[in-house]
């Protein structure tokens, strides 16, 4: 039975958007803006436009996102009404981030640093499309950022396209990440693993791939005592309906590009 | 001027109503042993909070409450449509 699409992640987006009081944030951990045909002939616009629709407010920089090419990402992250991530793809000339390293997000009192970090071997074999970039140690970028950012915010996301192995490190290497939004492994976990330091306890999770799932945490607790978040993987199988302004914009992108469903 | 007994009768409850409240008030201080459950739940009081009979009372400038949801995907490697 064929589940996922955008077009009914946006009808499950905006069911929680109108079912919540608080504050929504809707994340991608990277990987996601090309790969299939749509996509790729797209150059990831498809994807964006979409994103944009949904109200997404971060994606990390993985494979797929420099799949193109740094010029391409850039063209993107241009469109993108949500920041595109990578605390440690730069310029190798200059040592400063491609795209922004984080965002701080406020809203209803709250304010959330999101980091994002991109697997260190994400340019193997797409070196010639991003002449002069490169992908420098995740850990120490982000141990630099979450240091910064700490003092100044009531929660610490890490957006990861690391893999989960290397967000278990990670999370034992940097004290102060909150949670981990991570990826790349494509392991559909149901609940959070929790990996505890001295100081911090930090929740790391993924959702499958290929858009079939959608993972739902809920954080409550006390800013810096948190509660072990909770989580559930929304199904989007054909009983959910789908968001008739994302339909016909895959439509006209299929027009527009001549690909057949 | 009250006689001496009447005095001593009032200081007496004076004392009395003193100690009632300070049992009704009993903080927990570092040199008394807890149990582990409570000694747990200190982990998770905020700064400046105090355990008031096994309940936490909020220090109103630090304990923030917070509920936040998170919708979250991953690697969907441009899938427009659904699959699998």
């Amino acid at each position: 039975m064929p589940q996922g699409g955008l077009a009914r992640r946006a009808t499950l987006i905006q069911q929680v958007r109108e079912e919540i009081e608080g504050p929504v944030l809707v994340l991608d951990a990277g990987n996601s803006l090309m790969g299939q045909t749509l996509a790729m002939q797209s150059e990831g616009r498809v994807l964006v436009e979409a994103m944009n629709l949904m109200g997404y407010d971060a994606l990390a920089v993985g494979t797929m996102e420099l799949a193109k090419g740094v010029d391409v990402l850039l063209e993107r992250a241009a469109e993108a009404e949500f920041p595109i991530l990578s605390a440690n793809l730069v310029w190798s000339e200059t040592g400063e981030p491609v795209v922004e390293p984080y965002v701080v997000w406020e809203g209803q009192g709250l304010r959330v640093a999101i980091i994002g970090v991109t697997y260190a071997e994400a340019l193997r074999g797409l070196e010639r499309l991003s002449p002069g970039v490169e992908l420098l140690g995740p850990v120490e970028r982000v141990a630099h950022h979450v240091a910064e950012l700490r003092p100044q915010a009531d929660i610490v996301i890490v957006l990861s396209h690391l893999g989960i192995h290397e967000d278990k490190a990670l999370a034992q290497a940097v004290e102060g990440i909150d949670i981990i939004i991570g990826g790349r492994s494509r392991q559909l976990m149901r609940a959070p693993e929790i990996v505890k330091t001295s100081t911090t306890s930090t929740a790391i999770i993924q959702v499958g791939y290929d858009g079939e799932w959608l993972g739902r945490m809920d954080v409550s607790g006390y800013i810096h005592a948190l509660d072990t978040p909770s989580h559930q993987i929304l199904f989007m199988r054909p009983d959910v309906p789908d968001e008739p302004e994302i339909s016909s914009l895959i439509d006209a992108y299929r027009e527009r590009y001549s690909v057949d469903d | 001027m009250r006689p001496l007994w009447q005095r001593i009768i009032r200081l007496m409850a004076l004392l009395l109503v003193a100690w009632a409240v300070a049992a009704c008030v009993s903080v927990a201080g570092p040199d008394r042993a807890l149990d582990p459950v409570a000694e747990s739940a200190l982990d998770r009081v905020p700064d400046g909070a105090a355990i008031l009979e096994g309940k936490v009372a909020q220090a109103p400038t630090r304990a923030i409450p917070v509920h936040l949801t998170i919708l979250h995907t991953n690697d969907v490697r441009g899938a427009v449509d659904p699959c699998g």
